[in-house]
């Protein structure tokens, strides 16, 4: 990656409030015309990495570059960012059109010229009909859309996203993705979206950057962090997983081979290197698991018997929570059919998976998130 | 459950009914000497009867035509404008500062701005007058307006401190984000929205100048009077029902412009 391809730049950056740590040394690049997610549960330090950047706070040591400039101690007045709040933050006395002039009078731009623009971003966000009206006249979701078209309106180098949807109901979260999804694609600016919300991450961005306890503890795309967790915290953060007790983990042809804590072979593919630590966990996604009737055969080469303890319907999907042999208690996911008949509680099962499905995390002792 | 409920409401009702009845009372009794003021400016003579015998605009006659009475109003008004202008320009910063910042010392300073609210007023008006004879200070209304924006300043601070309050930090921030320097920030977004709070704060400034007696009693020049030390002057002599007229007027004043605040604050 060359200079001119980075629009920001995290060097060794670190913020602390007197002993307590908000974010320990962190580097990071963003791409030009990335969409990168901050993503993390509360205290995790990704609002401290957002306000880092916009210069709402100052790094306790290292520096902070945005397109090419050295912004570490540059007020955020100046750094040309543009910022999209969870609670929209339109300003209550202006008018729709009033507010997103906003920027384009501090630019001093001229009145024509301000008037063509107004009228082209808010056609954008297809709300060229609320042009006179109070924010407290709109709806949440038209109110983030003004939001969006008063960041748009002056082009800004980079857009921060500070859980811009948090506040709207299920339905129009997802219709907003989209649509923060197209503007995105159709104007390619440089996105850094905070969110805590592991859908939303996974959804929309290029890029996650998966935070916990003031540290980095991952950075891949949405692809890579799913299906390819380096830890424990980041399996079981982002989807749902069933982790494992497995020990005397070995070599075995192209992948490894190890014992699970119900007695069990497990075998694990080659797709990912093994961990180094001494002791490992093993995850398996719900959806990836096979439900067969107790003694049913199947070619995948993970197998292990159970109880069923009870299944329900989510919808789209079946849940089946089975008790391991150990006790442990393992969810199958399933999709649903009209004519799938539902087993009833107690009866034995047999679970199977493939070894590529299987992916073994280093033990940290954490607990799971 | 449902048999219990109507005798929980019938407790709770008798007893909000009753604490309703003693406020009222309460109230009456403290609002009845003002009360009582109002048909005796109706009175013909000079005489304080109650009830007026032959009522009649004679007092507020008398009061309008007196040259003497007319110049205290005058010179009030003017203190009461400057007192409430100097202490919204030195208040409302204060308020920002203290809203807004982060610095050592903000307690101890906010605690000092308050201070005046807390300190009895003769030991004000006491220190005011032996600290501006010794600096000069001169002419009729400079020492009193400068007297009542010190006592204003407080009722200032905390009206605009509450009115910040209410403002969300984020508009500011994203003010800021888009471009704006602190003061443009200040200018279009704080401002703007602080204007109720600022408006109150004002009339309620104003209203404490025109009614102060104190601190008027002990700097006013001889023969220039504001009107609440004239009245108070003129009713150790006499008493006399144009005083009757004027505290109506007064109360009406104080009515509207108590009004006034209220709807102003309500509105946020």
């Amino acid at each position: 990656m060359t200079a001119d391809d980075v629009m920001v730049r995290l060097d060794g950056v670190s913020k602390s409030y007197g002993a307590a740590i908000a974010l320990t040394t962190t580097s990071l690049d963003v791409r030009r015309g990335e969409f990168l997610t901050l993503l993390g549960p509360s205290g995790s330090g990704k609002t401290t990495l957002l306000n880092l950047i916009a210069g709402m706070v100052a790094p306790s040591a290292g520096k902070v570059w945005i397109d090419g400039r050295d912004v570490t101690t540059m007020p955020p007045a100046k750094r040309n960012l543009g910022m999209v709040f969870q609670n929209y933050a339109l300003l209550p006395h202006m008018t729709i059109f009033e507010n997103v002039t906003y920027p384009l009078r501090i630019r001093k731009l001229g009145e024509a010229d301000i008037k063509a623009k107004v009228a082209a971003v808010l056609d954008l966000v297809h709300l060229s009909h609320v042009v006179d009206r109070l924010p407290r006249q709109l709806s949440g979701g038209q109110q983030q859309r003004v939001a969006l078209a008063r960041c748009l309106v002056y082009d800004p180098a980079l857009i921060l996203m500070d859980e811009p949807l948090g506040a709207l109901d299920k339905k129009l979260r997802e219709q907003m993705q989209f649509e923060i999804k197209r503007l995105h694609q159709q104007l390619g600016t440089t996105i850094l979206y905070v969110t805590h919300d592991q859908e939303e991450a996974l959804s929309m961005s290029d890029r996650i950057v998966l935070l916990n306890l003031g540290r980095i503890v991952q950075a891949a795309s949405p692809t890579e962090l799913y299906f390819g967790p380096s830890s424990i915290f980041a399996a079981t953060f982002l989807g749902a997983s069933n982790i494992l007790d497995v020990t005397d983990v070995a070599a075995d042809g192209q992948g490894s081979v190890g014992v699970l804590s119900t007695g069990q072979r497990l075998h694990v593919g080659d797709r990912l290197p093994r961990p180094t630590t001494a002791k490992v966990k093993a995850l398996v996604r719900p959806e990836s698991i096979v439900l067969l009737p107790a003694g049913g055969t199947s070619e995948l080469p993970n197998q292990i018997d159970g109880t069923l303890l009870l299944s329900s319907i989510l919808g789209g999907v079946i849940h089946h929570h089975v008790s391991l042999a150990d006790g442990k208690t393992v969810v199958v996911q399933e999709l649903t059919r009209a004519s799938r008949r539902l087993s009833d509680p107690g009866t034995p099962v047999r679970l199977a998976w493939a070894a590529e499905d299987t992916v073994l995390l280093p033990d940290d002792g954490a607990e799971a998130a | 459950m449902a048999a219990a409920e109507p005798t929980i409401e019938v407790e709770r009702s008798w007893l909000s009914t009753a604490a309703t009845v003693w406020a009222w009372l309460g109230y009456a009794f403290l609002i009845l000497p003002t009360l009582i003021v109002i048909p005796l400016s109706f009175n013909s003579t000079t005489e304080l009867a109650f009830p007026p015998r032959s009522p009649s605009f004679h007092q507020y006659r008398q009061y309008f035509s007196d040259a003497g009475w007319i110049d205290a109003t005058m010179l009030s008004v003017w203190i009461a404008i400057l007192s409430a202008g100097l202490s919204l320009l030195l208040g409302v910063p204060a308020a920002y500062g203290l809203s807004r910042g982060s610095f050592p010392g903000k307690t101890a300073l906010s605690g000092l701005l308050l201070g005046p609210a807390l300190t009895p007023v003769i030991v004000m008006a006491l220190g005011l007058y032996i600290y501006f004879a010794h600096l000069g200070l001169s002419g009729v209304a400079m020492p009193i307006v400068l007297g009542h924006t010190l006592i204003a300043i407080p009722f200032v601070i905390v009206t605009t401190m509450s009115g910040m309050r209410h403002i969300d930090r984020n508009l500011e921030v994203a003010g800021m984000i888009m471009g704006g320097s602190h003061f443009y920030v200040f200018r279009k977004i704080t401002l703007p929205l602080l204007r109720p709070s600022i408006l109150a704060s004002g009339l309620f400034a104003f209203l404490i100048s025109f009614d102060e007696v104190i601190i008027a009693f002990f700097l006013s020049k001889a023969g220039n009077p504001t009107l609440a030390v004239k009245i108070f002057a003129s009713i150790q002599w006499e008493i006399s029902s144009i005083i009757a007229a004027i505290s109506t007027l007064l109360t009406l004043l104080s009515l509207v412009i108590c009004l006034f605040v209220a709807a102003l604050l309500e509105k946020k």
